[in-house]
């Protein structure tokens, strides 16, 4: 289990968060990202997978405390003040939420939402913002990046606006995107598309990935390796073929059967977490 | 931060209710007897904020006046809210046309002075404390509509209640049993900014001479009175002002802490 | 004489100019006893159809028999018989209980409604109480609590014991186990696929979910803006689709992929 030290994108050892006084809700977590890689962190509500996110993004509130150490590309994070991390942010690093209504700003154009997170890294090639954003909605799959550009948010579908902001995240080519549960509000045919999208993008940028979702399949579809959180520890971690076929922890032996409705005869009983952990919720 | 406006709210309406209370057993000197003492002292001792024009003791018109604020604070808030919290629940349930005629007629209510109506009032039934209260608890009613129909209209929208509904459960019992527990927090709120307006209104009708009659010691009629000395006596006017102000502050602060204390969506993310 | 009959059911919300065609002509047939699953996307319809199935919403036009009845659109007093034998299981627990009320009092709202208990022979409300939350696996003691003490998975088990207390012959359940936990959401099927087993209901289970519905339903009817598009055996649904979006529908489910 332990992690080499590599000289990989990012970098987490020995992760902790604890908010004000109560208990920590991620305990003593590492974490590895090759440059290109995609890490699929399977966690549900509670497991300390988007506490996770939010700290390597920075964007934990103040009554966080954070201790051990996040790097990424060398540099540490934790422990850097706002100002420093923002510049980092949007840049080297860039997060997609799991709702994209509130992600977006209703008064300006999509156009201009994808302009300002290229200017705000990007001040020197300002003149060249408007050619970038039609590229990069084109990228994401839309056929007519101009229209797009000149909607606002509400003229657009869950799906459409979820690719603008995956335009958003990915315009200024970071090296690492965070998804946060990317598609967990969107219907299933939309979900497919986007999952699609995010893909090609991912892989035309050559970005790695931190990839939250409850959803085990979604991650099998996008990511190469995955870590198994419970209870704000990593239970297992492995590639996605031998954590989704030889699951070795009880806790992740459970969550992939329960999963699996595609190998269960209709109308029998369901495989539970319960059968495999003594005491699961 | 918010946690501590909320405390120094409670401590300065603490201190108002505190005097009003204390006000019953004891006051230094008699806040009623004309002419028991010099006119027009300065603070000093034994009168320890000095006295009025009528030589009454101002430290124990003060404590008494903390009476009538909060007694007419609690019967203006009281008409406002009976009146206003069913007409809510009420407006909340009507059809569109109307719910919506109802609001309408509300958003003219709203927009009537309270000066106006006690003014009206006053001149009909003479002005007393008791007028001045119902005049600012009728002006009151449309802002208890207005906050009980917003949150009884996300109540009714909610699943519980479309569950009570699936379950048999008539109107009257839905909006006794659902709407009425879960929209109190916000009449909590709007009861105590309400009746930090209610101490100042009656202030202003006392000091315009619509309300508190003179006999009856009144931070607005103390007010009044100290502006024919102001520029001779500055620290009669400061008294019942700062009185006023702190009262009106205290319940204003603490309807905001209450609105950040008791909103579920701020408390569930913590 | 099927327990439902649904027949070209429309329901059309007009808010300000706007219309919105939210049902489409509608027709369905739910035998007693069949276990119906209802497919569809935000925005297809299905909601909208249980809603005026258990008459809590008044169609546009068409009408809706339950037990030979007419339900749509009549008045709510002359609704017990509906009520006491068709009940709803929503989404999302933590807003179909109202967090002021304790377990006990929410388990025994349909049980102090007037409506069923004129349907309904008398019971004794704590004793009834106290068996519905035992049939769904929650201690005694759960009744004294508030909803907010309890699991995601745990709640949704109190709205399931609520919807049986007045021992319904129909359970509707609305994406019942959408907003629930991988982990929670089989052993929640499986409470309810056993309790529909053993209580011999008749199950509608709405879901956009085909694969969970595969599980749960042998029939379900496929739903798209509005109008249902297709109906037949879920088996043959996914084996065999014959109109275009539930082609896209199955092709959709996130299979798990395998890079070896």
């Amino acid at each position: 289990m332990s992690a080499p030290a590599s000289n990989g994108l990012l970098q987490v050892r020995d992760l902790t968060v604890a908010f004000g006084r109560h208990a920590p809700v991620v305990r003593g977590l590492d974490l590895d990202v090759a440059p290109g890689q995609r890490l699929g962190i399977i966690g549900e509500s509670g497991s300390g997978k988007t506490v996770t996110a939010l700290a390597i993004m920075g964007l934990l509130p103040d009554n966080a405390r954070v201790t051990g150490s996040i790097r990424l590309d060398g540099q540490e994070l934790v422990g850097l003040s706002d100002r420093q991390l923002s510049r980092v942010r949007g840049d080297t690093m860039s997060m997609i939420f799991q709702e994209p209504m509130t992600a977006l700003d209703p008064t300006m154009t999509a156009g201009r939402q994808v302009a300002e997170a290229f200017r705000l890294h990007r001040d020197r090639d300002a003149g060249r913002a408007r050619s970038a954003v039609l590229e990069m909605l084109g990228a994401v799959g839309f056929d007519d990046p101009a229209r797009i550009a000149d909607s606002y948010p509400h003229q657009l579908s869950g799906g459409q606006r979820q690719r603008v902001v995956t335009a958003m995240a990915l315009v200024n080519r970071p090296e690492l995107v965070i998804c946060d549960e990317p598609t967990t509000a969107l219907d299933v045919t939309v979900q497919a598309t986007v999952l699609r999208v995010l893909d090609e993008v991912l892989d035309a940028v050559g970005a790695g990935c931190l990839f939250i979702s409850h959803d085990l399949a979604v991650v099998s579809q996008l990511c190469s390796d995955v870590v198994v959180m419970l209870d704000g520890e990593a239970v297992e971690r492995g590639t996605a073929d031998r954590v989704f076929n030889e699951p070795q922890h009880p806790y992740a032996a459970g969550l992939v059967a329960t999963a699996r409705l595609d190998l269960l005869e209709p109308g029998t009983r369901l495989p539970t977490v319960a059968d495999h952990v003594r005491g699961a919720r | 931060m918010k946690r501590a406006e909320l405390w120094v709210g409670l401590a300065l309406v603490t201190a108002v209710v505190a005097m009003a209370l204390v006000s019953f057993v004891w006051t230094p000197f008699d806040a009623t007897a004309v002419g028991s003492g010099p006119r027009l002292q300065s603070p000093g001792l034994p009168h320890v904020l000095g006295t009025d024009h009528m030589g009454i003791d101002i430290f124990s018109r003060i404590l008494v006046g903390a009476r009538s604020a909060l007694y007419v604070g609690i019967i203006a808030v009281g008409i406002a809210a009976l009146v206003g919290v069913p007409l809510g629940i009420l407006a909340a349930w009507l059809p569109r046309w109307g719910a919506e005629a109802m609001m309408r007629a509300t958003d003219v209510a709203y927009a009537f002075p309270a000066l106006l109506l006690a003014i009206l009032l006053a001149a009909v039934f003479g002005a007393s404390t008791e007028t001045a209260m119902v005049a600012i608890g009728i002006a009151t009613i449309p802002a208890f509509i207005r906050v009980t129909r917003a949150g009884a209209l996300s109540v009714l929208a909610s699943d519980y209640v479309l569950a009570a509904r699936a379950a048999g459960t008539p109107a009257p019992a839905i909006a006794v049993r659902h709407v009425l527990p879960n929209v109190a927090h916000l009449i909590g709120v709007q009861a105590s900014v309400s009746f930090a307006m209610a101490i100042l209104a009656e202030a202003a009708l006392s000091y315009l001479g619509l309300g508190t009659p003179p006999t009856v010691p009144s931070w607005g009629r103390m007010l009044g009175d100290a502006q024919t000395y102001l520029f001779g006596h500055p620290t009669q006017a400061l008294w019942p002002g700062l009185a006023i102000a702190a009262a009106v502050l205290g319940f204003n602060l603490v309807g905001d802490g209450l609105r950040d204390f008791l909103d579920p969506k701020l408390r569930e993310v913590a | 004489m099927s327990l439902f009959e649904v027949e070209h059911l429309t329901r059309v919300y007009a808010t300000g100019r706007r219309r919105v065609l939210a049902l489409d002509d509608v027709s369905l047939t739910v035998e007693r006893g069949q276990r119906l699953g209802i497919v569809g996307e935000s925005g297809s319809g299905k909601s909208t159809l249980i809603r005026l199935m258990a008459s809590l919403d008044k169609p546009t036009s068409g009408t809706v028999r339950f037990d030979g009845r007419v339900v749509s659109g009549v008045p709510e007093r002359d609704l017990g018989f509906l009520r006491a034998s068709v009940q709803l299981v929503l989404q999302d627990p933590r807003s179909s209980l109202n967090p002021r009320m304790r377990v006990g009092s929410i388990v025994a709202e349909p049980l102090r409604s007037p409506l069923i208990r004129r349907e309904r022979r008398q019971v004794d409300q704590r004793a009834r109480v106290r068996e519905v939350l035992d049939a769904v696996g929650l201690p005694a003691d759960s009744a004294d609590r508030y909803p907010h003490e309890f699991s995601g998975g745990q709640r949704q088990r109190i709205a399931i014991a609520r919807a049986l207390a007045p021992s319904p012959e129909v359970l509707i359940a609305d994406e019942a186990v959408s907003a629930l936990d991988v982990s929670v959401r089989a052993q929640v099927l499986n409470l309810l696929m056993g309790l529909v087993d053993d209580l011999g209901l008749t199950l509608l289970f709405v879901s956009h979910d085909l694969a969970v519905v595969r599980h749960v339903c042998p029939d379900a009817v496929v739903m798209q803006a509005g109008r249902i598009v297709e109906s037949g055996p879920t088996q043959r649904l996914f084996s065999a689709p014959e109109h275009p979006y539930t082609a896209r529908l199955v092709a959709a489910i996130p299979a798990f992929r395998s890079r070896s």
